[in-house]
């Protein structure tokens, strides 16, 4: 679970039981913007973003991830994934290699070189497993990365390895 | 440069000295060339002289000879017999005047030709009888000096004395005229020739004169010292006198005060006791124009040699720049050969790394469509493997499998219909073809999709339209595929259209969308497998990227024309055309 700063003030007017709009008001933000951040800052499972332009990929994925109790969302490309990741502030990303409009070693390297999002770790996912593929993902900044079709009790793993390390 | 003017510098000096050196030499031989000719030239005016010297003497001796031997031989018959033969003698011999005889009283009794004789003329009457009393006395031929005639010119007297025994019986006087002597020997000598001859007597009188007649019989040494113009003349007239041989120059004065140098080659007549002199005068500058004449003979030698040397060197040099000119010209072209073939290669070796590169693109794109949909069921297995797993996810994980199995199928199908196309394994059942049908066949397959995407399909075939040769299954795959890939790139609500038309013997089907084109520099590589690679727009689209190279190449089997048309933003065009059947 991670917050950033409007989070953390939202919570701290919640301790002094503020309104939703006394908060919306001090923060220069809506008041149903307010509501969607009590409503995440309740949930309190880990959040993942799923980014894969294949449903077919994404779909199984979020499913078994899902019974696994993590908060899952997704992006089916590389701007999307971008604005995901700045709204939804996911505790990990699992991005894919190939996706339209930008691809994952675009989406990663701008990723971390956005302070607000540098923290978030990333592991790639790609069907290409070429090892020059490899380093440059991992050169750019990625945590880890998976190869297509990946053992799902692996990619568990991984995830909880990755979280465990990056944890605050 | 700097090298190239310090050679310019010693080849200019080198230049120089060898003229200097060439000039200085023909200098020298020009001196040598005029000593020697000077030399030759005095030496043939000399022996010219002296041939004119000893043919007067041997004339005129000659001459006295008969006249003594007549003398000599008649001396006792009579008078009148001796006389007689004057006339045989004047006839037979060239050269007399008149032959007279005087008696022993001095009288002139007798003379052939008889016009020319002065009978009766009394010698010791006219005070006239020096000479006769001298060959009288002597008893010896006396030959008096040249004296004029009465009827003009010089004349040689030759008077001798008739003996019998010691009786003195007169004189035979023979007058032999100058002119006939000097006509004969002097004139000839110098027909066209410059300058003149002169002949002298003892005392330096003119007995005969080339240049100036009026001169004949006067004193040269009188009229020298009267008006002495000529110096050096008179040393040589003196050297005349004395009987000796010999050239000598002197200046000679000429009317405009001018004076040039004159070559004097003399040679002595010795005559019995007569010493006269014969002279060729010429001016020096006969020898130049001798030597200048020679020159010019050697120039135009030197000139036809340079000329020829000139012309042999320049027809070389032509020659030889004419053979560089081709060696040139052939190895500028197989320069350009090379360039080209170079060019060529690099062409080449650009399109082998772009191949290269594509093959490499195409097996990275091929492992990567390959493992997608076995991601995507080997996931959803082990979802459905999980345990906890609600009915509702299972059979969304059983509608995954099956779908990515069919794409795996369709995904390996096109790979081997490819894989065909490109080894030239394809086979074509070939038959007659209605392209109606096919239209309606792949219309049919792809309604679903069409639906789903709201899109509106318009159909245009001519009623009737003529049939193709071709294979019916292949071909409709190729109109499905082209109509999979406007559908994929048609918006929601997009339009696609399909029209079929004939024209000059062929039949032209036309897939047109709505979608988002293709840029003008790619329609070409449209065709290309994978062509989507790297292409966010067609990603967006998904599907395998090798329908349409499967078009191209089932459509090339057939041996007919695939292309696409497009404008950005507005949709695409793929347009094929086959042959009509029949």
């Amino acid at each position: 679970m991670r917050l950033d700063s409007k989070d953390r003030e939202i919570v701290e007017m919640l301790q002094k039981d503020a309104t939703y709009d006394a908060i919306a008001e001090r923060l220069g933000i809506t008041e149903s913007e307010v509501e969607e951040r009590i409503r995440r800052l309740s949930d309190t499972r880990t959040k993942i973003l799923i980014v894969d332009d294949e449903l077919d990929t994404l779909l199984p994925l979020k499913r078994a991830l899902e019974m696994e109790d993590f908060n899952v969302i997704e992006a089916q490309d590389g701007i999307e994934a971008l604005e995901k990741v700045r709204a939804e502030i996911p505790d990990l990303v699992l991005l894919d290699l190939m996706l339209p409009k930008l691809n994952g070693f675009e989406v990663c390297q701008q990723l971390k070189r956005d302070e607000a999002t540098s923290a978030t770790p990333i592991i790639m996912l790609t069907a290409k497993g070429e090892t020059s593929d490899k380093i440059e993902g991992i050169e750019i900044g990625a945590d880890d990365y998976v190869t297509k079709p990946f053992d799902l009790a692996e990619l568990k793993a991984r995830i909880k390895a990755v979280l465990r390390r990056t944890a605050p | 440069m700097k090298v190239k003017r310090d050679n310019r510098v010693v080849i200019l000096v080198i230049c120089i000295i060898l003229i200097c050196v060439v000039t200085s030499l023909g200098f020298k031989t020009h001196g040598e060339v005029e000593e020697i000719v000077q030399e030759q030239f005095n030496e043939q005016q000399l022996l010219l002289a002296r041939q004119a010297a000893l043919g007067i003497a041997g004339f005129a001796d000659e001459r006295v000879t008969i006249i003594e031997i007549l003398a000599r031989d008649r001396s006792g018959d009579e008078i009148a017999n001796l006389t007689r033969c004057f006339k045989t003698i004047y006839e037979e011999t060239s050269g007399f005047y008149s032959i007279e005889f005087i008696d022993a009283n001095g009288v002139v009794v007798y003379g052939y030709p008889e016009y020319r004789a002065p009978v009766g003329y009394d010698l010791y009457a006219e005070n006239r009888s020096s000479a006769f009393d001298s060959a009288r006395d002597l008893r010896k031929t006396k030959i008096s000096s040249p004296t004029p005639l009465f009827e003009g010119g010089l004349g040689s007297f030759i008077w001798v004395p008739v003996y019998k025994g010691e009786e003195f019986r007169g004189v035979i006087l023979a007058i032999i005229r100058m002119s006939t002597i000097t006509d004969r020997f002097l004139a000839p000598i110098m027909q066209n020739r410059t300058g003149y001859v002169y002949m002298i007597d003892h005392n330096g009188k003119s007995l005969y004169d080339g240049a100036r007649r009026e001169a004949i019989g006067k004193n040269y040494i009188k009229m020298l010292n009267e008006n002495s113009t000529s110096e050096g003349w008179l040393e040589i007239l003196n050297e005349q006198i004395n009987g000796s041989e010999g050239t000598a120059v002197y200046l000679k004065e000429r009317d405009n005060e001018s004076k040039s140098e004159q070559i004097v080659a003399y040679a002595p007549v010795r005559w019995r006791d007569k010493i006269w002199s014969v002279a060729i005068s010429v001016p020096a500058s006969e020898v130049d124009h001798l030597i200048r004449s020679v020159y010019a003979r050697q120039m135009i030698f030197l000139g036809t040699v340079i000329a020829i040397i000139l012309g042999g060197s320049l027809g070389l040099i032509a020659m030889f720049s004419r053979w560089n000119k081709t060696l040139e010209a052939e190895v500028k072209s197989k320069t350009g050969d090379m360039i080209r073939m170079n060019k060529e290669l690099l062409l080449a070796n650009e399109r082998l790394k772009e191949l290269d590169k594509l093959k490499s693109d195409f097996v990275s794109m091929v492992s990567h469509e390959l493992k997608t949909p076995l991601a995507a069921m080997r996931t959803s297995a082990q979802v459905l493997n999980m345990g906890g797993a609600g009915e509702e996810t299972k059979r969304e994980m059983m509608d995954i499998i099956l779908r990515n199995i069919d794409r795996q199928t369709n995904l390996v199908n096109d790979l081997l219909d490819l894989s065909r196309i490109e080894s030239g394994r394809m086979d074509l059942k070939i038959g007659s073809v209605s392209l109606d049908s096919v239209i309606a066949d792949s219309i049919e397959s792809v309604k679903q999709a069409v639906s789903e995407k709201g899109i509106k399909l318009n159909v245009e075939i001519p009623e009737g339209i003529s049939l193709v040769k071709g294979d019916r299954e292949k071909l409709t795959q190729v109109v499905i595929n082209l109509l999979n890939n406007a559908i994929k790139f048609t918006p929601r609500s997009g339009e696609i259209s399909i029209k079929a038309r004939e024209l000059n013997g062929q039949v032209e089907v036309k897939v047109s969308d709505t979608g988002i084109g293709i840029p003008p520099e790619d329609l070409d590589k449209v065709f290309d497998k994978f062509y989507q690679v790297d292409s966010t727009l067609t990603r967006e689209a998904g599907g395998t990227g090798l329908g349409l190279a499967i078009c191209k190449g089932i459509i090339e089997a057939h041996n007919g024309h695939i292309w696409a048309e497009s404008e950005l933003g507005r949709g695409s065009t793929f347009i094929f055309r086959l042959a009509k059947c029949g």
